[in-house]
């Protein structure tokens, strides 16, 4: 092959990377880091209550201010982070390895296995998310893995009827056709001409979900069915600042913004993955 | 006398409502002959064809044979010495990969040959076909030109080195020279292969250049076979006469022509008188 083109197809390789994923993926691993590392580089590692220090604005002692029991909020915002980016990330990638063979697989071979599957998908999928995790999680009681449990049972219906949609859309096309003309067999078919060409939308979906998934566990922890004290997550921290945000409204601040800048780091990983699964896009 | 290749034998396949879509088609081809499929746009040309290669629905009911080689062809298993060229340019290719990939994984599979060997097989056809020369192999599908589109599938059709090459309407959407092109390509493997094929088109200038035996199709059934000069002279079926009669031939072209000066002269003579 003639260097200009083995430069070419180097350098498309190398496109695939684009700017979104690598600002995306910066900001999440820095929020990864600021949760696993935190304690060691934050100016305290206590987190013991001190009464004289309740609800004290953000100084170079406590850089995120206290609560009302006194206790440093960037200590506890680093905890919170490493449980809400562990519930994000987990409740998705269980909901896309569910989903995402089930919606092939109901896509493509269409027949009773579709209805089987589509129907199943329904039962989560006619429960609003909150309502539906709420009646779970009053069955089989509050804490960690029930949550993860509860948002990987309601997520992979959305995923699978998702990636069905596209799978639909696309099998009847003539190059899926002109594949199995070239005898092609069905797994084949999916992972090589229909998941590259319908993937993408889903990975964005998914990736946007994982802030949804972030909020939904605040939602239920402020409910008293989610997390339990003395375990918090960003979502559990802007709850309890409710109250208190008048007076200490560095206490919805933080989390806040830290929940809000890693939504935004999954939602721009997510549009570059569907760039990198669009080539048209890629190249205008 | 040559071996008979394909034998279509009293094919009927119907949707699951009970629509008709071909009815009690027969046909005949022999080893390296060539026979075209004509008849207007709904007549079934591309679903027998789709039917020959193995790829009808599988809702629609089917009876009837298709033997192909000596063996009767089963439903769904596919013959990859029945190569195919679709249709639809634009729907085809597979656009999330390069063209130079797409190729090197086919020929991959059919000649089970290594991924270099077949990389470097790829490479060399797709140079031939004129798509690899101008560092457009390593291209995506909508990074090319129709023409270039069209002959990287004749490229994806021949790449399995069928026995019989079925080509629908493999020109009808380019212009004259892409059009050329493309049919130089396919009758340039003909040559080299022996292989027979099956050419659908409408257009009678096409198949007067590609194939010597023709079938008018019309509603799902072969009204008219035979050769292609006889029934293109003679045609018997109400079908035929009418695909014959559309044809924009030379002499028809310069009758419409004259015609439509008539009409101006007469209009510039009635403008003088009316002033």
């Amino acid at each position: 092959m003639p260097k200009s083109e083995k430069a070419k197809l180097v350098g498309e390789s190398q496109n695939m990377f684009n700017n979104k994923i690598i600002i995306g993926t910066v900001m999440i691993l820095f929020f990864i880091l600021f949760s696993v590392f935190g304690t060691l580089i934050g100016p305290s590692s206590d987190l013991s209550q001190d009464y004289d220090l309740s609800l004290k604005p953000p100084s170079l002692e406590h850089p995120f201010g206290t609560d009302l029991l006194g206790r440093d909020m960037y200590i506890r915002a680093v905890q919170g982070g490493r449980i809400s980016l562990l519930v994000g990330f987990l409740s998705i990638i269980v909901s896309l390895l569910v989903g995402l063979p089930l919606g092939a697989i109901a896509g493509y071979y269409g027949g009773w296995i579709d209805t089987l599957i589509m129907r199943s998908a329904d039962i989560f999928l006619s429960m609003p998310t909150i309502l539906g995790a709420l009646l779970i999680m009053a069955l089989i009681g509050p804490g960690l893995i029930n949550i993860l449990i509860v948002f990987s049972m309601l997520g992979w219906a959305y995923i699978a009827r998702l990636f069905r949609s596209n799978v639909i859309s696309i099998k009847n096309s003539d190059f899926i056709l002109s594949a199995r003309g070239l005898g092609a067999s069905g797994p084949r078919i999916i992972f090589r001409h229909i998941a590259p060409n319908s993937v993408g939308p889903v990975l964005l979906f998914a990736l946007m979900n994982i802030g949804t998934a972030i909020l939904a566990e605040s939602v239920l922890s402020f409910l008293g069915v989610g997390l339990q004290p003395p375990v918090v997550s960003w979502g559990y921290l802007l709850s309890e600042s409710v109250t208190r945000y008048m007076v200490a409204p560095w206490l919805m601040y933080f989390p806040g913004a830290l929940l809000t800048l890693t939504v935004i780091g999954f939602t721009l990983i997510g549009e570059g993955v569907s760039f990198v699964f669009d080539p048209k896009e890629r190249y205008e | 006398m040559s071996k008979p290749l394909l034998k279509v034998d009293d094919l009927s396949l119907s949707t699951k409502r009970g629509k008709e879509i071909l009815k009690n088609v027969s046909l005949d081809l022999v080893e390296g002959g060539s026979l075209g499929l004509l008849g207007s746009s709904g007549s079934g040309k591309s679903t027998l064809a789709l039917a020959i290669k193995g790829l009808t629905r599988n809702s629609f009911s089917m009876s009837g044979r298709i033997i192909f080689n000596g063996t009767e062809l089963v439903r769904g298993k596919i013959k990859k010495e029945i190569g195919m060229i679709f249709q639809d340019v634009a729907s085809s290719i597979n656009p999330a990969f390069t063209v130079y990939d797409q190729l090197s994984d086919v020929i991959s599979e059919s000649k089970k040959v290594s991924k270099a060997d077949a990389r470097a097989l790829a490479e060399e056809m797709l140079i031939n076909f004129g798509i690899g020369s101008s560092s457009r192999s390593g291209s995506y599908p909508h990074q090319l030109s129709g023409g270039m589109k069209q002959r990287f599938l004749v490229a994806m059709g021949i790449a399995t080195e069928p026995s019989l090459l079925i080509a629908d309407e493999p020109s009808s959407s380019l212009d004259i020279f892409a059009s050329t092109d493309v049919l130089k390509l396919i009758d340039e493997y003909r040559k080299s292969s022996g292989c027979a094929l099956i050419l659908i088109s409408h257009d009678l200038s096409v198949l007067r250049a590609m194939v010597s035996d023709v079938a008018v199709m019309d509603e799902g059934r072969i009204k008219e076979t035979g050769s292609l000069l006889e029934v293109i002279d003679h045609p018997k079926s109400d079908a035929a006469k009418l695909l014959v009669d559309s044809e924009l031939t030379v002499e028809r072209a310069l009758e419409l022509r004259l015609s439509r000066q008539d009409k101006q002269a007469d209009k510039e003579v009635a403008d003088v008188k009316s002033k």
